[in-house]
């Protein structure tokens, strides 16, 4: 694992042509993004082999323009053609001066000097596709022989390698990191009754994630033939025990798109009233940022050139910031946080949030399960949508337990879709347990859109909301 | 670099078969806060996909490779020699790719075709803000993406079409403060043609949503009929479309056959009928062959509540054995009901206009979400409404489903205005 070749290998041209802009253009910046990876996927009844989702190749120039900034996204940069390229670029992003009559007022883009190269190597071994086969048809094998009701088995592995250059004429940086996600989903069948489960393991190390997967295979099968069994809900207000999936999906979607700035700047968000205020209940605290753990969005720099960091947002029930790309933060007179990010190099990057999570508290799960008297605990993320200026909740729960007078009673009930106001449901949180898990596998977008590697989680949470 | 790349994959002997899926696009994109402009970016850009088939005995196996666009011909030579390998090692039953057709290739029809995308943003945007004359509602924010795509699959068939596509969306974030509320209301608007009227209506109607979803009142609702509008009713559809698929029946997990009622026996409502549409011109999703090159015609999913057919890739089509498999296709358009709107919504209701992701199991049938704005009719009055979700099991609904008899395109439907539905339970 090592750079990427090819935009070492364009590095200077990428220099030049940032040099020849700023002759036009007093801000200019290049990020090159070269994603490769493998996606190995073995079914029931198929399986197949090929480049990663996440695969991209290309550069995307931003300059500001003397009224706005503005972005041109390609695939080649050509040390031959550079003043066709320059050309192509400034015909691209001249508009009307009808259109620009009115812009957004912003301070100049921060270029403090720096020049650094990131590497983070992968831990462990890197399977080849050939025991990659055997050991996900092994996994396949050993889900089907648990029980005759697994009609379908799927397990997908992906690996893939981010090499990312920034250039301005201050900033020279490189980083290449690497991720691996493996997902397991048995189908169970009862007739017409068909129920899926699924689980995931992403970390900085295939083996590793191969490994637990390897493991998870019953309890997930039995789940699953559990879950044929289940009912639905009966609507209501209900105590609710979160595992970590679940409490990162509320610090995620219930909270944390609300405090991406760009939505201050866009009047969006209605945490930009509650800074030092309580939004939460005491024994609330969240982290944000792609070095505040290492997981599926930790990176070195952003794809705006800022370095990565660890973002308190609230702190003992308190919010204490947002966290901002480097557009809303020239726009709102704060420092960027380093969480500007694109789906790709041909997208805007917006503010989004890395790595979500509550820290751990003192509690113990047993403790929080026996202080139900009529609750669920809530388990594995199914989806979640967020609403940051009127802070309504949308999460939804693949399965609950329910939990009678501390005890779970075998009840299962599936999906669970929570709902409410985000504070009433933070302010709830009465214990919080001591271990925190952060998941890294999922995507998210923003609105519907702009997906992105994201990870999030936290300890046990004990809440109130509104299930149905 | 698409001969270069045939070249290379005639020359490799290990290989049967092979398919170049070349798409480049090019787009212009506006990034409004409120009425000033943030950011334009524009994009030119190419993704040329290939994959690679390799026979064992009665198996055949696949892989795929994105060329980048430093490769040289030694470069796709190695990629193509690598994917081979793999291409082995991921053996299925024996599929054929499809072959050129003699069907006549339609025309994705736009009237984007030849304009400057950097120039239109000047009609576009005052259509989108003139809205907001004499208003107390703003925009906080607006996105808008034109793009054009150009299509190429090629496969060693013989296949080679080529198409144009283009596609527009503009986001709009609305917003209504009163009374010490603000609220908004997200919406998407996509075309195939620009049509600044119409632009101009639908941000009408979102300033609208967004002053009624300020007005709306939190209150217990009682369990009435539930009215879902035409982009639901699509994604309600999906359910049936989806077990229909080839890909469904073949991994076991469709519970519908072909012949027999979707909607089961005794059905109280009205019978479901689905079409699938290649070419619909509300929808920028259109096309007239799909990635493998298939030849596209509308298909009659389920008529008066009976599957006629399946549907799906060339390759599940092959396994199941079917003589024209129908290719992939993203259009519904579902039958008329015989109910007019205004019959429809003499019982009392609760109309979701704006979820905030209505979800649907494509396994189990569950179908809900929560709903930022609703329309509640007790039987005299209307009122907005909004905290409240919905949530049931279409196999316990689907016998209980009444349509209008008005006819709406939105986006990837055409089909009834509005749905009634009995026994979905709103919290």
């Amino acid at each position: 694992m090592t750079f990427s070749k090819f935009l070492a290998s364009k590095h200077d041209a990428a220099k030049t042509l940032v040099n020849k802009l700023l002759q036009r253009y007093s801000y200019v910046s290049l990020l090159g993004t070269h994603v490769t990876g493998t996606n190995v996927a073995v079914m029931t009844s198929l399986q197949s082999v090929s480049d990663t989702n996440e695969r991209q190749c290309g550069f995307v120039v931003k300059v500001f323009t003397g009224k706005n900034y503005a972005e041109y996204s390609f695939n080649n940069l050509d040390v031959n053609h550079l003043d066709e390229l320059e050309e192509e670029i400034v015909k691209g992003i001249t508009i009307s001066e009808g259109v620009t009559a009115e812009v957004v007022k912003t301070t100049t883009i921060d270029d403090t000097p720096l020049v650094k190269t990131f590497y983070r190597p992968v831990e462990g071994k890197i399977p080849s596709i050939e025991e990659l086969m055997q050991r996900l048809n092994k996994i396949k094998d050993k889900a089907h022989k648990y029980d005759s009701r697994i009609i379908q088995v799927r397990i997908m592995y992906g690996f893939y390698e981010v090499s990312k250059m920034f250039i301005s004429q201050n900033r020279d940086l490189c980083q290449n990191f690497a991720w691996t996600n493996v997902y397991l989903f048995p189908v169970a069948r009862e007739g017409s009754n068909i129920k899926s489960a699924y689980t995931v393991a992403g970390y900085n190390n295939p083996m590793k994630c191969l490994d637990e997967i390897e493991k998870k295979v019953d309890s997930q099968c039995q789940l699953c033939i559990d879950l044929l069994k289940s009912t639905f809900i009966e609507p209501g207000v209900y105590d609710i025990i979160c595992e970590p999936s679940i409490t990162g999906l509320i610090a995620h979607e219930a909270f944390g798109h609300g405090v991406e700035m760009d939505m201050f700047v866009k009047n969006r968000a209605m945490a930009k009233n509650y800074i030092n205020k309580y939004v939460a209940s005491k024994l609330v605290n969240m982290h944000d940022g792609a070095s505040a753990t290492l997981s599926a969005a930790s990176y070195f720099f952003d794809d705006d050139g800022v370095l990565a960091s660890d973002t308190l947002i609230i702190k003992d029930g308190i919010l204490q910031t947002g966290i901002s790309d480097i557009l809303s933060a020239s726009e709102l007179g704060t420092k960027p946080t380093g969480n500007g990010r694109r789906e790709t190099y041909k997208r805007k990057a917006y503010t989004r949030m890395t790595n979500t999570f509550f820290s751990a508290g003192t509690d113990k799960v047993e403790d929080m399960i026996k202080s139900i008297k009529h609750g669920y605990l809530l388990c594995d993320t199914n989806n979640g949508m967020e609403d940051p200026k009127n802070w309504g909740i949308q999460c939804t729960c693949e399965y609950g337990r329910e939990i009678v007078d501390g005890k779970f009673t075998g009840k299962i009930v599936s999906p669970v879709c929570m709902s409410g106001y985000v504070p009433n449901l933070l302010g709830s949180i009465s214990m919080v347990s001591e271990e925190v898990v952060v998941t890294g596998a999922g995507h998210c977008g923003k609105g519907h859109k702009e997906w992105v590697p994201v990870s999030d989680g936290g300890p046990y949470i004990k809440a109130r909301c509104k299930l149905g | 670099m698409i001969d270069r790349i045939i070249k290379c994959l005639k020359e490799n002997k290990d290989l049967t078969a092979w398919k170049i899926d070349s798409k480049k696009t090019e787009s212009s994109e506006f990034f409004f806060v409120s009425t000033n402009l943030e950011t334009n970016r524009a994009t030119n850009t190419s993704d040329i996909l290939v994959t690679v088939y390799v026979d064992k005995e009665d198996k055949r196996g696949s892989s795929s490779f994105f060329v980048d666009p430093y490769f040289t011909e030694e470069d796709i030579s190695a990629k193509i020699k690598e994917t081979v390998f793999a291409a082995g090692l991921a053996l299925n039953a024996f599929f054929e790719l499809p072959f050129p057709s003699k069907e006549k290739i339609l025309k994705n029809e736009s009237n984007l075709e030849g304009k400057n995308f950097n120039e239109l943003v000047d009609i576009i945007a005052p259509a989108v803000f003139r809205t907001l004359q004499g208003k107390e509602g703003t925009i906080n924010a607006t996105e808008i993406f034109l793009y054009k795509f150009t299509n190429r699959i090629i496969n060693s068939n013989g296949i080679d079409v080529s198409f144009a596509s283009y596609k527009g969306n503009i986001e709009i974030i609305p917003s209504w403060a009163k009374d010490g509320k603000d609220v908004e209301v997200y919406n998407m608007l996509e075309f195939s043609s620009l049509d600044t009227k119409s632009i101009t209506n639908e941000v009408e109607q979102a300033l609208q949503e967004a002053l009624d979803r300020c007005n709306a009142e939190t209150i217990k609702l009682p369990q009435v009929n539930v009215i879902l509008r035409a982009e639901d009713i699509a994604r309600m559809c999906d359910f049936f479309i989806s077990d229909l698929s080839y890909g469904s029946k073949y991994q076991k997990i469709s519970k519908f056959e072909v012949g027999q009622s979707v909607q089961g026996d005794d059905v109280k409502g009205d019978k479901l009928s689905i079409a699938l549409l290649p070419m619909l011109s509300s929808s920028a999703n259109s096309s007239p062959v799909d990635s493998d090159g298939v030849v596209l015609k509308e298909i009659e999913l389920i008529k008066d509540g009976v599957a006629q057919s399946r549907h799906g890739s060339y390759r599940f089509g092959y396994y199941l054995k079917e003589k024209n498999p129908t290719g992939l296709i993203s259009n519904v358009k579902v039958g008329l009901g015989n109910k007019s709107e205004e019959e429809i919504r003499k019982e009392p209701y609760i109309e979701c206009v704006r979820f905030s992701s209505l979800q649907l199991n494509q396994y189990n049938g569950f179908f809900g979400g929560e709903v930022r704005l609703a329309y509640y009719f007790d039987g005299e009055k209307k009122i907005p409404v909004t905290g409240l979700s919905i949530s049931g099991n279409l196999e316990d609904m689907k016998k209980h489903l009444v349509f209008s008899n008005e006819e709406v395109k939105v986006k990837r439907y055409q089909g009834p205005s509005i749905c009634q539905i009995k026994g979905i339970k709103v919290a």
